[in-house]
């Protein structure tokens, strides 16, 4: 074993790399410098490990090949490189670890590098409060292919999370991934050739915005799905973005929710509540524009959800002002299915299902359109509570209370 | 610019030492393994000093063929607030010392470990903090490293064949990857399940180890004898089917799958006292799993280990697909067919 040695000349690089004894090296507003090495895995490890509470670590411009997952655990702590073009962190190499980052810190800011080609997840972010990522790149290079990991940017349980001008590109399932989350904004940020674009889990009040998802097999998710801890996600206000030409044959693995989603959808509402979806660019997209559904086993897409506390239907959504441009001129076998082989498929689809049991004469339950004439509605009546495939606007002509904007 | 940071100070510091300075050792956390005072005599014989005391656990750890010795040391005067279930509650400066080794000759029945690192956790005011040494060829000292170390380790394997296998020494973050829950730090292995079972066969003191800590007066008041409190299985012994696998999967699933932990938020918790079958994954549809489905549907199908989720995740060498995540590169055979045999006996009515 050569440890001793190889720690030596690791540490009298890492000396000579960051800085000097008078600390002449170490660039302003830095506390910690690591530049690339012939030792990434252990420089990196070494500098979150030395990262205190708010300090700022800097990643100079270069490639670093990290053969693990490095975890970043502080506080308030900085991660800073020198743009997502000119620092990035690649881990081809990675031996162990699900994920390329964990940061499991509150308070923490990514800002100006990328990841790429981690084999599981690029960046998780675990149960924290406040997570900042501005400026960052996940990207799996090979595209669609089935060795890609399967969230870009991936914040979890987390209270306050904002991602804004990133890029992720290649995800097997969700690009930009913020899950059992509040407090949400995603902002100005482009996915494209994942399966997923955007999506937003069992979480409540988001914001996405001005973004840009195409290429992907759909453009923007917004689910809430049985069996997890955080339930109810709710109030996600989705304006001003442009989902198209999202027909990327799923490439997901066949065992996962998203693995089910047809390819050449704009956006998705699942059984997720008070969604508005308005303003956007929905356009070129094969199956259909927007669709809202319940998770139904009636639509032979779920099974029956064993957690009690669930909730299957979609509810006081609002659909409106949005501009449809050629949707659903090739729609999927699975859309044609539940559509009645309606050819080219609607711009918005719902399945019409919901509980009959609620009590809604205040109409906050109802899913709303409010749309130009010209935009094609179906409601496919996939649970058999109304009078079978209706394309009449009149049932669905109302309006929800708008959601905040900022 | 700004003035160099106590960080470049450390490093300098640290290349002396791994560089064969003689500095003394100043205070904890020291670099040198030796300097803490838990052994007597030479370091590798890991003979506990007067006020540590070994330990063992029912269901241990998978680790990649390592050995583990155990060992904790209280603070004088020191007591340990028992409860049936986790966790225990230890005094400040408590340390836990787990040390790995490896068998380098597996053809015979020969003692001829090496000791590879040893890791501590030490109850600071700020809570459970880890530090990492790694032992020298010569097996004379280990020194502490932060940013973790590949170990190459080389063996004889039972058929004599020499034999290289990769082992990693975690970085000092990793830790808490597997003991921190809800940013808090715990031990593992401490806890009245997994220390209900005799002592290991060369400790000083034989019998329970429950009793023999209740006998050093090493518990806050009086805890019942260890025949009536809750126990493990041991996954290896000859006990009840069921028991063993549970106790396999708390030891080696509920660090990160429990509230609060990594494995969390998915939903899936395998601590051995959860009762919920849908919980511990009967028939429970993955949340966000991606590739480690696998193509099956659910985390355990009664009856049905090949399309079980949990069995597809225990076999594979896939960063991204196997468990669990850290800090392991190898699949544990013996764990992999105690738990196909568990989902096969398990009654199966067929998942929805």
């Amino acid at each position: 074993m050569t440890i001793g040695v190889k720690l030596c000349s690791l540490f009298a690089t890492l000396v000579l790399a960051s800085c000097t004894a008078d600390g002449s090296n170490l660039p302003d507003g830095c506390d910690i410098y690591v530049e690339p090495s012939v030792d990434d895995q252990t420089t990196l490890a070494e500098a979150f490990v030395d990262a205190e509470d708010g300090m700022t670590v800097c990643l100079a411009a270069g490639e670093f090949k990290p053969t693990r997952q490095l975890t970043l655990d502080s506080n308030g702590v900085t991660l800073k490189g020198a743009g997502p073009e000119q620092t990035i962190i690649d881990f081809a190499l990675q031996e162990t670890g699900g994920n390329g980052l964990l940061v499991k810190g509150d308070d923490v800011t990514l800002v100006d590098f990328a990841v790429h080609n981690t084999p599981g997840d690029g960046i998780r972010v675990d149960q924290v409060d406040n997570i900042l990522f501005e400026r960052v790149h996940v990207i799996w290079e090979a595209l669609h292919s089935l060795d890609n990991g399967a969230y870009g940017l991936y914040p979890v349980q987390a209270n306050g999370v904002t991602i804004r001008a990133c890029q992720v590109v290649g995800a097997r399932d969700a690009g930009i991934y913020v899950g059992q989350s509040t407090n949400i904004l995603v902002e100005d940020s482009i996915a494209h050739d994942n399966v997923a674009g955007i999506e937003i889990e069992n979480s409540t009040d988001a914001i996405v915005r001005r973004n840009e998802a195409y290429d992907n097999t759909a453009g923007v998710l917004v689910f809430n799905l049985p069996g997890l801890d955080v339930k109810d996600g709710k109030r996600c206000n989705v304006y001003e973005n442009n989902l198209h030409d999202n027909n990327v044959d799923n490439f997901a693995d066949p065992g996962t929710v998203v693995g089910i989603v047809p390819p050449g959808v704009g956006m998705l509402v699942l059984a997720a509540d008070a969604t508005e979806v308005h303003d956007n660019l929905i356009s070129n997209n094969r199956s259909v524009g927007v669709a809202v559904i319940a998770y139904s086993s009636e639509s032979m897409l779920f099974k029956p959800p064993t957690d009690p506390e669930y909730d299957i239907y979609s509810e006081g959504n609002f659909i409106h002002d949005n501009t449809y441009t050629t949707n659903g001129a090739d729609p999927d076998a699975l859309v044609l299915l539940l559509t009645g082989s309606v050819n080219p498929s609607p711009d918005i689809i719902f399945d019409g299902c919901f509980g009959a049991d609620k009590n809604n004469t205040s109409g906050a339950l109802s899913n709303c359109v409010a749309e130009a004439d010209t935009v094609r509605f179906m409601d496919a009546d996939l649970c058999a509570q109304g009078m079978g495939i209706s394309t009449d606007r009149a049932p669905v002509t109302c309006t929800q209370a708008p959601l905040p904007a900022e | 610019m700004k003035p160099c940071t106590r960080y470049a100070a450390s490093l300098l510091f640290a290349t002396g030492l791994a560089c064969g300075g003689d500095e003394g050792p100043g205070d904890p956390p020291y670099e040198k393994l030796s300097d803490w005072g838990f052994f007597e005599g030479d370091l590798v014989d890991q003979r506990p000093a007067a006020d540590v005391i070994g330990y063992t656990v029912a269901a241990p750890l998978w680790a990649d063929f390592a050995g583990k010795g155990r060992y904790m040391r209280l603070p004088p005067g020191g007591k340990i607030g028992y409860v049936d279930q986790d966790p225990w509650s230890f005094p400040d400066e408590t340390i836990f010392i787990k040390t790995f080794f490896f068998d380098t000759d597996r053809s015979d029945d020969a003692n001829t470990a090496r000791i590879v690192e040893t890791r501590l956790l030490v109850l600071e005011d700020t809570g459970w903090e880890s530090y990492i040494y790694v032992w020298d060829d010569a097996q004379r000292e280990a020194t502490r490293v932060k940013g973790g170390a590949d170990v190459d380790i080389e063996y004889v394997d039972s058929s004599g064949q020499a034999q290289t296998q990769l082992y990693l020494v975690p970085d000092q973050n990793t830790c808490g990857d597997c003991h921190a829950r809800d940013d808090v730090a715990f031990v593992l292995g401490p806890i009245t399940h997994q220390l209900n079972v005799d002592a290991p066969a060369d400790a000083a003191m034989q019998g329970n180890q429950i009793d023999l800590f209740s006998e050093l007066g090493l518990f806050e008041g009086a805890v019942a004898p260890a025949a009536t409190l809750p126990a493990f299985a041991q996954p290896a012994g000859g006990g009840d089917l069921d028991a063993r696998a549970r106790a396999y999967l708390h030891g080696n699933c509920s660090h990160c799958h429990r509230p609060g932990g990594g494995g969390g938020p998915s939903g899936l918790s395998f601590l051995a006292w959860e009762q919920t079958p849908a919980k511990y994954g009967v028939c429970k549809v993955p949340a966000a799993a991606g590739g480690g489905a696998g193509g099956r549907r659910v985390d355990i199908a009664p009856g049905d280990p090949e399309g079980s989720i949990v069995l597809f995740r225990m076999q594979s060498v896939d960063p991204e697909i196997k468990m669990p995540e850290l800090p392991s590169l190898l699949s544990d055979d013996f764990g992999v067919e105690l738990i196909r045999e568990w989902i096969t006996a398990l009654p199966d009515p067929p998942c929805e």
